[in-house]
């Protein structure tokens, strides 16, 4: 790998994930995801009815979305490259670090992971409720937007919400062009904040479920809902984006059942014995 | 300035103003600029004084609907379900309303992904002072890609506006207090009239970000399940889709300035996202010309 991360991992490789689910014990469900230094914490609240009566929908559900962006944020996104020597070939990190969710408004981001839990939870089977998702930033180090997506859905599991599928929201940067000619792999998957600022940089979250052929081999990931912000970036930079999801989409499904499964073991032995 | 956007229906207005503030301390030399974005009742029936647009579920459109449960008949049978899943037009479905301010967000943050703007033209004083381009946009006929004519018509604005020459004068006692003088400011009505404001100074702009919207209208059912896309929809195409819909942003030099898919009942393929792309671009090269000619 001739091109280094700030992170030092290579393109492919995830920070460590560990979660805990049902943190919070007064919400229906609850989880508590950690992505290397990204600490991220949803309460599921529903359903309920909703407190304002013209927005119900008589046939389906709703998802209403509290997005909170707390004040804390690991590393600076200010500052030299990380390994001390700036000879040229390292980004330049923006000057003031990138805000959590690409400079994106709460109402916009809110609108985002509504969208992404309404395509997997089975509203249809709610009608005239409210399933209200808070989330809450604790601590930013990059890929908030997507670990938000993948806590909320565990948070759903945890609170027994009837869900069709566990769409996977992947978070990656495609490098900047300068940067890219003659490196091999220019996207890198689950970026800290740090890899996030740089300039020119641009980040992409896909949240993808795998297609609905019936025929196996044409189960190519499709996008439900994508977010980009940063620099423009050229078209086979999004399209190799679509490709890294689906290792990010079976890592993260196995981590969730993990975590499902040692909270069903520790229910088990201490509420049952 | 004030620039209209026509768009088959829906009409955008924008204008620009500017303000003079403090440049923030770790970039001392770059302006900024705000946008506002609202709409009235003036905008559409639907919409009501604080701009919001409400679908009230008693004008629900009956009769059209995608089946996108196709797993619903895999449910344990003991649930009632109100209808037949195999047939795809018993589920009620209200449109998604419009929310102004995603689309503000959403704009905003493009704008300044984008490059357009140069936030060091706007500075006047290193540290001391720079221009803030303050963009309001109101939706004055919202009849479908509100997102589409209201980009277009803020590049324009942009492109009208210009800065005016301005004095500074430092002022004693509060050493950092900074005065701007604007040009012309000291005369009296009439001699305004009479002489001609000198001209200011147009903004630099770079390659303008154009986007383009497309509504996902999902057909079929089970495994014919296919997505027509429709380019720049009207307000009934955009109810049809139920909030689905994919919106580009390129520019001229090839660039994806950004890309979003919305909308939960849908989903996009590799290829659908190359064909949309490739029809931004087409867009771009088109529209162009339109911005840098207004």
């Amino acid at each position: 790998m001739s091109y280094p991360r700030p992170s030092h991992r290579s393109p492919s490789t995830l920070r460590p994930l560990s979660a805990e689910l049902s943190p919070l014990h007064q919400a229906d469900g609850s989880a508590s995801l950690k992505v290397g230094n990204t600490h991220i914490m949803v309460a599921i609240y529903g359903p309920v009815a909703p407190r304002i009566s013209h927005r119900e929908r008589i046939d389906r559900g709703l998802v209403s979305v509290v997005f909170s962006k707390g004040v804390m944020m690991a590393g600076s996104g200010g500052g030299v490259s990380s390994d001390g020597k700036d000879n040229g070939e390292c980004m330049k990190p923006l000057a003031t670090p990138m805000p959590s969710g690409g400079g994106a408004s709460e109402r916009e981001l809110e609108s985002f992971v509504c969208d992404a839990l309404s395509s997997c939870i089975m509203l249809e089977r709610y009608p005239r409720c409210v399933i209200q998702v808070v989330i809450q930033i604790v601590q930013a180090d990059g890929s908030v937007l997507g670990t938000a997506v993948n806590c909320a859905e565990m948070a759903l599991v945890d609170a027994g919400v009837a869900m069709k599928g566990l769409p996977v929201a992947s978070t990656c940067v495609v490098v900047s062009r300068q940067l890219q000619n003659g490196h091999a792999g220019s996207i890198w998957m689950d970026p800290t904040a740090e890899e996030e600022s740089a300039e020119g940089h641009t980040i992409v979250v896909l949240v993808t479920e795998a297609g609905s052929s019936d025929d196996e081999a044409d189960k190519a990931a499709e996008v439900i809902t994508s977010f980009t912000s940063g620099a423009p970036l050229s078209m086979s930079g999004l399209i190799q984006c679509m490709e890294t999801t689906d290792k990010f989409n079976t890592a993260m499904v196995a981590f969730m059942r993990m975590a499902v499964e040692q909270k069903v073991q520790k229910e088990v032995e201490t509420l049952w014995s | 300035m004030v620039t209209l956007g026509e768009h088959g229906g829906t009409r955008i207005l924008a204008g620009c103003t500017l303000l003079v503030g403090r440049p923030s301390a770790s970039t001392p030399n770059h302006g900024d600029f705000e946008l506002y974005m609202s709409a009235s009742p003036l905008s559409g029936p639907r919409f009501d004084l604080g701009g919001r647009e409400s679908i009230e579920s008693t004008s629900v459109m009956i009769g059209a609907a995608p089946s996108s449960f196709n797993n619903v008949d895999e449910v344990e049978s003991t649930v009632q379900v109100a209808h037949d899943p195999n047939e795809n037009t018993d589920v009620e479905h209200p449109p998604q309303p419009l929310d102004v301010k995603v689309v503000e967000s959403y704009i905003c943050r493009t704008l300044r992904q984008s490059g357009y703007i140069n936030p060091e033209e706007l500075c006047i004083v290193k540290g001391k002072a720079a221009w803030r381009i303050r963009i309001t946009v109101h939706i004055l006929n919202c009849e479908g890609n509100v997102l589409d004519g209201s980009m277009l018509c803020i590049l324009a604005a942009l492109r009208d506006l210009e800065l005016p020459m301005v004095e500074v004068e430092e002022v004693e006692g509060t050493g950092s207090v900074v005065r701007v003088v604007t040009d012309g400011a000291e005369l009296t009505r009439q001699q305004q009239s009479k002489k001609k404001r000198q001209s200011g100074k147009k903004l630099t702009l770079g390659a303008a970000p154009i986007s383009t919207t497309l509504a996902i209208l999902p057909q079929g059912s089970g495994s014919e399940k296919k997505n027509v896309l429709v380019v720049d929809p009207t307000s009934f195409e955009e109810d049809m889709s139920y909030g689905n819909s994919v919106t580009v942003v390129c520019n001229t030099n090839g660039d994806v300035v950004n890309f979003s898919k919305k909308g939960s009942e849908t989903k996009l393929s590799v290829n659908e996202m190359k064909a949309v792309v490739e029809l931004g671009m087409e867009r771009a090269r088109k529209l162009d010309p339109l911005v840098i000619g207004s």
